[in-house]
């Protein structure tokens, strides 16, 4: 069965062009445009990787990961931040040090390398998965 | 009669007087005190702490006369004010210049005088204290020292005003100095937040900034990727070129950021040991595409697997931006990277087969927005990453410098950086240098 992505992005032009590719590359990719909507999502459909911006309107990024790792699914949800923010920017400063989470900027990214992440992690089993089987 | 001289620094003694601030105030009972003593000792019915005025003498304190000032001219305390230490006068009816004097002949009367005279702390003489009888008396050498006394004691007083003055003033320009403080910090506070202000205001223009460039550049890509169906041939190369002057435009982002960070001395640096010859390989392995596009043979000639103390991502950077700085002029040839062990540190050098660079150029290189002469028809550049590139360096123990460079023949460029600390890195680079040696 094709993987579920959830992608949480605001900029619809970005939103579309992601869509595109993952569907292309035979993904089933749903789609959220703030955090909060994101936040339902996930919980609700379980996706198998969250897509996750930072600068969003209603819930930023970081407020919608740190909510999520709060819930019994959610914690161990495979997440990548897909920003443009630099990490070393002050709002990311220690996030992603301590949140459980792949980072990629956007702008120095190229589509490649952003299927080529997404290929990578949902290769890797989850430790806690493992112990559940 | 003889009127009581004027003083040779007549108009400065004037101006010490009324700085004083005493002449027609009020009287004091810290003066009246003093002359009440003076006329209880002595047994005297007048004694007076007299301000010796430009036309007049006047009494900051009074016993026993009725009026509180009196003509300078005739006064005794006019003279009293020039004397040594006491100017005494036994008998007024037995001296030519105060026996038709009019206080002496009319009323009060007075026979006896003695006077001390008053100094202000500047050392100006501004007043006497003295104490006048209507009898002629014998005065003792100790009589004068005890009217020196409490004329001294009337003295303090005189000056404890101006001490006071002082102290307030002192005061006021403490209370100045801690308003300018206050307004200082209120001051700090604003920039500091215009500070954060700026910052913030960094960090979220490159977010939309990039947001538009990321679209622009993965759109187009994805298109030349094949990603939206078959591209028409002839549509290929404007696309390649929308491309590359969108990647142009992110890297002109990146470096404007980077600079203002290096500026604010907000660069963060994460130090860790790595070996160079993985960050080279990286660095190398990237930018392979690139030089095969360009028909350019970049080579590793000689890596060192020296451990070495830095932030691997800033030494990629660096990397990166050197190389890529050699693919950009060079048209023909080859980039070979290697690297020379040396004691706690070890060099890197870039050298291609590029267009050189002239001494002029040679000089104005690391500087910022610079446009050299000899790369003017290749694609402009910020001109910011050599700069960068070289604070990021130092920052992290070394230095970044042009070994060689010769027109239409090359250039070498080169960076140092320091062998890490751990006893395992010394191991390491003890090997390498044997190896060398050998």
């Amino acid at each position: 069965m094709a993987k579920a992505l959830l992608l949480v992005e605001d900029d619809k032009i970005l939103l579309n062009m992601y869509q595109k590719l993952f569907v292309n590359h035979g993904y089933d990719v749903h789609a959220a445009m703030d955090g909060e909507e994101g936040l339902r999502k996930s919980l609700e459909e379980h996706p198998d990787l969250i897509l996750l911006d930072i600068r969003m309107p209603k819930m930023d990024g970081m407020t919608m990961l740190n909510s999520l790792r709060q819930d019994s699914w959610g914690k161990d949800a495979k997440v990548i931040i897909l920003t443009n923010l630099d990490p070393i920017d002050t709002i990311l400063q220690g996030v992603v040090k301590n949140q459980p989470a792949y980072y990629l900027i956007k702008a120095t990214t190229n589509f490649e390398g952003v299927l080529e992440k997404v290929k990578e992690i949902l290769e890797t089993q989850n430790p806690n998965t493992n112990t559940e089987q | 009669m003889m009127q009581a001289p004027i003083p040779s620094n007549e108009k400065e003694r004037l101006l010490s007087l009324h700085t004083l601030g005493l002449l027609d105030t009020n009287p004091e009972e810290r003066f009246d005190r003093i002359t009440r003593t003076a006329t209880k000792i002595f047994h005297v019915p007048i004694s007076t702490l007299t301000l010796v005025d430009e036309r007049r003498e006047w009494f900051k304190s009074c016993q026993g006369l009725p009026n509180r000032e009196g003509s300078r001219a005739i006064s005794f305390c006019g003279h009293a004010l020039l004397a040594n230490e006491i100017f005494v006068m036994p008998d007024t009816k037995k001296d030519i210049r105060f026996f038709d004097n009019p206080m002496v002949v009319g009323k009060p009367y007075i026979r006896f005088y003695a006077g001390v005279p008053i100094m202000n702390a500047d050392g100006q003489r501004v007043g006497v204290f003295c104490i006048k009888d209507i009898e002629p008396r014998k005065f003792s050498k100790a009589d004068g020292e005890i009217l020196v006394g409490l004329a001294g004691w009337a003295e303090l007083e005189v000056n404890s005003r101006n001490l006071s003055l002082a102290l307030e003033e002192r005061k006021e320009i403490e209370q100045k100095l801690i308003g300018e403080k206050t307004k200082l910090k209120t001051a700090n506070k604003k920039l500091e937040s215009l500070d954060k202000l700026k910052d913030e205001f960094l960090s979220i223009a490159s977010h939309e900034l990039r947001t538009p460039l990321t679209a622009i550049n993965g759109l187009v890509s994805m298109i030349l990727g094949g990603e939206y169906g078959e591209v028409n041939a002839n549509l290929r190369e404007p696309l390649g070129d929308v491309n590359a002057s969108s990647e142009r435009l992110i890297h002109l982002v990146n470096d404007l950021l980077s600079l203002s960070r290096i500026q604010a001395g907000k660069m963060m640096y994460t130090f860790s040991e790595f070996s160079i010859a993985d960050a080279v390989n990286q660095a190398v392995h990237l930018l392979l595409p690139l030089s095969e596009q360009k028909g350019l043979r970049l080579t590793i000639a000689k890596l060192e697997p020296v451990i070495i103390q830095g932030d691997s991502e800033k030494v990629k950077e660096v990397l990166n931006n050197l190389i890529g700085n050699s693919l950009k002029f060079t048209d023909k040839g080859s980039i070979t990277i290697s690297t020379k062990s040396e004691p706690d540190k070890i060099n890197v050098y870039i050298t291609d087969t590029g267009i050189g660079i002239t001494k002029d150029d040679q000089n104005k290189l690391f500087g910022m927005f610079e446009q050299l002469e000899s790369g003017k028809d290749k694609s402009a550049s910020t001109g910011l990453g050599l700069h960068i590139s070289r604070e990021m360096v130092r920052k992290m123990g070394g230095e970044l410098w042009i070994e060689k460079s010769e027109t239409g023949i090359g250039s070498t460029f080169a960076f140092s950086l320091p062998v890490a600390k751990s006893k395992l890195a010394h191991e390491i680079k003890k090997a390498v240098d044997l190896t060398v040696k050998s």
